[in-house]
C-alpha cells in the first residue's frame, strides 16, 4: 500500500475508530488487575490518532511520497562533478609549454580558431600562474574586445606583449580583434565556447571589457550569448586604461574556484501547456532555455 | 530546554503517560465513593479525554519538530512571534574551523517590520588580514513551517558552508538567515500582502540595509543570491525575479513556483490580480521580458509537484534567464532532500556570485 494512498489512510482511520469503539465496550471490564490494559489502551488509541492524522497531513502534503522517501538512508550527500581541467583537450601541451611550472603564467594564441577573412583571427589567451599551480581550479573568464585594426596607440595590446595588462588579473583573459559586422560576431561566439572547453576554465559568468570603437561589438557579443556573459564594461582607447578595465572586470566575477560538487540534472520531460493564471499580453514563448547539470 | 531537545520529548511522552494512567486509575473513582456526585463524571470524564487528546497532540508535534526541526523556541512552536533583542550583535555558535553565527534585530525603516535574523560569518571573517574586504552576502530562506532554526540545526548549514569554502568550492560568503513573518503559525510567502505585512520588502529592502551596516559586505547586485527550500524556493526565485538588480542569483530546492493559497497564508492579494500575477514566477516568465538571472532548481524525484513546477519553469523560460536543474532519487519533500541538496546549491551560487573585493 503506497504511503499517500487512500487506502492507508482510510484503513488507519478504521483502524483508530475500531480501537477507541473496542476500549469504550471494555472501558467497565478492565478495572483492578486490568488497570494498566486501560492505560495501554488509551496511550494505543492516541497512537492512532496521531498517526492517521500523520497521514492526512502527509497524503495532503506530499512530504513523503513513498516509503522509501520515509526509512531509506539520506542520499549521497553529492557526487564530485568532473573537473574542468580533466576534460581540457589543450592542457597536457599548456603544461609543456611552460617547464618552470608556470610561476610566470602563460600568453599563447589559440590554434583552434581560423576565419578566412579576418587578419587576426585567433584570439590571444592569458591564463595566470595558478592555472598551472592549482590544475583543479576553474578561473574566471574576461574577454577583451578590440577593433581588429586597433594597435597599441589605440589603447589595444602591443603583439603578444599583454604581459603588463594581466599583471594583476585573477583569471583567464581572452583579448579578441573583431572586425566589423555580424558574421564577426557570429565567429567569436561560436570560438568561445571551444575556447572555454578546450583550455578548462569556467563556461559561464565571464565578462566583457570593449576598447573605444569595440564597445558596439563588445555588445552584439554580449547579447549573442547572455547565458554566458554577465558583465560588460567599456573603456576608452587610450593607453594605460586596459589594464584597470580588466582588474575591475574580474571583481565584479567569481573567484577560481575548485570544481562544484553537483546533483545530477533534473529529467525534464515534455509537459501539457502550461495553464495560464491570467490573460497575457506578450509574445508566445518559442524556444525553451537550454538547461545544464550543476 | 529546548523544544527540540531530548529532554523536550521525554517530559511531553511522560506527561501523555501520566494523564493517560490517571484518566485510567480515576474514571471510576468519583462515582464509586460518592453515588450523589455522578454528575460530576460527566464534567471530569469529557475533560478526562480531552486532556488526553491535547497530551497527545502536545507530544506528536514536539517528537515532530524535533525530528524535523522547525522552531528553536517554545514561543515559535505555538505560533508566537520570533522575538527581537536589543540592537547590535550577539553570538550564537562559533565553530572549530573560526565561523561563527551571530544574531541581530533588522527594525525595517521601509517594511515597518521588525524581525530577528542570524548571519554566518565564514572563517577568517575577523582576521586582520581580512579587514577592509568586502564579501558576497546570501540570504537563506526556510519553509513553512520553519524558522532559521531549521537552517542553522537541522540542516546544519554553518557545517556545510564551512566545509564548502574550506574546499574552496565557494568562495568566503556572509551568509543571512531572517525570519519571515511575525508569526511561526503564518506562511507569507514572502509577499507584500495587500494590507498586511510587507515581507518582500523586508527582505529585499531592510534586511540588506541592516546586513550593510553591521557585516562587510559587498553591495552591488552581482554579489548577492538567494536560496530557499519549500516555500523558501518559491520565495528566493520569486524575489530575485522581482528585484534583479539586487539579486545575480536565486536557488530553489523543491520550491513551489506558484504562491500558495491555504488557511496558513489567508488571502495575501485580497483579489488584486495583477499584484498575485507579478508574484507568480510562471506569469512573470510567460508575460514579462526576462531578467539576466541565474536560477538553481532542484528536487526529489519522487516529489512530484516540485519537479512538475520545475518543468513548467524551464518550458517557459528564456535567455538572458540561466537555468541549471538537479534532482534527487526518492527523498520526497523532506530535509533529506535539502540536506542533499545543499553543497551543490552553495557551490552554484557561488559560481555566479562576484567574488570578494577590498572595499572602495
Amino acid at each position: 500500500m503506497e504511503l499517500t494512498s487512500f487506502r492507508l489512510l482510510a484503513t488507519a482511520g478504521a483502524t483508530t475508530v475500531a480501537a477507541v469503539v473496542g476500549l469504550a465496550f471494555a472501558w467497565r471490564h478492565l478495572t483492578r488487575y486490568l488497570l494498566p490494559v486501560r492505560v495501554a489502551a488509551i496511550l494505543i488509541c492516541e497512537t492512532l490518532l496521531v498517526l492517521t492524522i500523520a497521514l492526512a497531513i502527509n497524503r495532503a502534503g506530499g512530504f513523503y511520497p513513498t516509503w522509501s522517501a520515509l526509512t531509506a538512508p539520506p542520499p549521497p550527500f553529492a557526487v564530485a562533478g568532473p573537473a574542468a581541467a580533466a576534460t581540457a583537450s589543450l592542457r597536457p601541451q599548456l603544461q609543456a609549454m611552460v617547464p618552470d611550472g608556470g610561476h610566470q603564467g602563460l600568453i599563447f594564441r589559440w590554434p583552434g580558431a581560423g576565419q578566412p577573412h579576418d587578419p587576426d583571427p585567433q584570439p590571444t589567451v592569458w591564463l595566470p600562474p595558478a592555472y598551472f599551480q592549482q590544475p583543479d581550479l576553474i578561473l574566471p573568464v574576461a574577454v577583451v574586445v578590440v577593433p581588429s585594426a586597433a594597435t597599441a596607440a589605440s589603447g589595444a595590446w602591443n603583439g603578444n606583449d599583454v604581459a603588463p595588462l594581466v599583471a594583476a588579473a585573477s583569471g583567464c583573459v581572452i583579448f579578441l580583434r573583431l572586425g566589423h559586422g555580424a558574421d564577426s560576431v557570429r565567429f567569436a561566439s561560436a570560438v568561445l565556447p571551444q575556447l572555454a572547453r578546450s583550455v578548462g576554465v569556467a563556461d559561464h559568468a565571464w565578462g566583457i571589457v570593449a576598447v573605444g570603437s569595440a564597445t558596439d561589438l563588445g555588445r552584439s557579443l554580449f547579447s549573442a550569448d547572455t547565458l554566458r556573459f554577465t558583465s560588460f564594461a567599456s573603456v576608452a582607447a587610450r593607453p594605460g586604461l586596459l589594464a584597470t578595465a580588466v582588474v575591475r572586470a574580474f571583481a565584479g566575477l567569481p573567484p577560481a574556484l575548485s570544481p562544484p560538487v553537483t546533483q545530477p540534472p533534473a529529467p525534464i520531460s515534455p509537459l501539457p501547456p502550461v495553464p495560464s493564471p491570467a490573460p497575457t499580453r506578450a509574445d508566445p514563448v518559442t524556444a525553451p532555455l537550454a538547461t545544464g547539470a550543476a | 530546554m529546548a523544544p527540540d531537545s531530548l529532554a523536550a520529548v521525554v517530559l511531553v511522552v511522560a506527561l501523555t503517560a501520566l494523564v493517560a494512567t490517571g484518566t485510567a486509575l480515576f474514571w471510576d473513582s468519583r462515582a464509586r465513593i460518592d453515588g450523589r456526585h455522578r454528575w460530576r463524571a460527566w464534567i471530569v470524564r469529557p475533560l478526562a479525554i480531552l486532556l488526553c487528546l491535547l497530551s497527545a497532540g502536545g507530544a506528536a508535534i514536539v517528537i515532530a519538530n524535533r525530528e524535523l526541526g522547525f522552531f528553536g523556541t517554545w514561543p515559535e512552536l505555538v505560533g508566537m512571534g520570533p522575538g527581537v533583542a536589543a540592537s547590535g550583535l550577539d553570538t550564537v555558535t562559533r565553530s572549530k574551523t573560526g565561523s561563527r553565527v551571530v544574531g541581530f534585530t533588522v527594525a525595517g525603516a521601509a517594511s515597518r517590520l521588525t524581525l530577528r535574523a542570524f548571519a554566518y560569518l565564514p572563517p577568517g571573517y575577523d582576521d586582520d588580514a581580512a579587514q577592509g574586504v568586502r564579501l558576497p552576502v546570501l540570504e537563506m530562506l526556510d519553509g513553512f513551517p520553519g524558522s532559521p532554526h531549521v537552517w542553522l540545526s537541522t540542516l546544519d548549514a554553518p557545517h556545510i558552508l564551512d566545509n564548502e569554502i574550506a574546499s574552496g568550492r565557494m568562495a568566503p560568503t556572509v551568509v543571512v538567515f531572517p525570519y519571515q513573518s511575525t508569526s511561526g503559525a503564518r506562511d507569507t510567502e514572502c509577499v507584500d500582502a495587500v494590507g498586511g505585512l510587507a515581507v518582500d520588502t523586508f527582505l529585499t529592502t531592510d534586511v540588506p540595509a541592516a546586513v550593510a551596516t553591521l557585516f562587510s559586505v559587498r553591495t552591488d547586485g552581482a554579489s548577492w543570491g538567494l536560496l530557499g527550500y519549500s516555500t523558501g524556493g518559491y520565495c528566493a526565485v520569486n524575489l530575485a525575479m522581482r528585484h534583479p538588480g539586487r539579486y545575480a542569483a536565486a536557488a530553489s530546492l523543491s520550491g513551489n513556483m506558484t504562491p500558495y493559497t491555504d488557511p496558513a497564508t489567508g488571502d495575501l492579494f485580497h483579489g488584486d490580480t495583477n499584484i498575485a500575477n507579478l508574484n507568480n514566477p510562471l506569469w512573470r516568465l510567460k508575460n514579462l521580458k526576462p531578467e539576466p538571472l541565474a536560477i538553481y532548481l532542484g528536487a526529489g524525484l519522487n516529489d512530484h509537484d516540485s519537479i512538475q513546477d520545475i518543468q513548467r519553469f524551464v518550458a517557459l523560460a528564456r535567455p538572458p534567464l540561466r537555468v541549471t536543474t538537479a534532482a534527487i532519487a526518492a527523498t520526497g519533500h523532506t530535509m533529506a532532500a535539502w540536506r542533499a541538496f545543499q553543497a551543490p546549491a552553495y557551490d552554484w551560487m557561488s559560481s555566479w556570485l562576484a567574488r570578494p573585493a577590498p572595499a572602495t
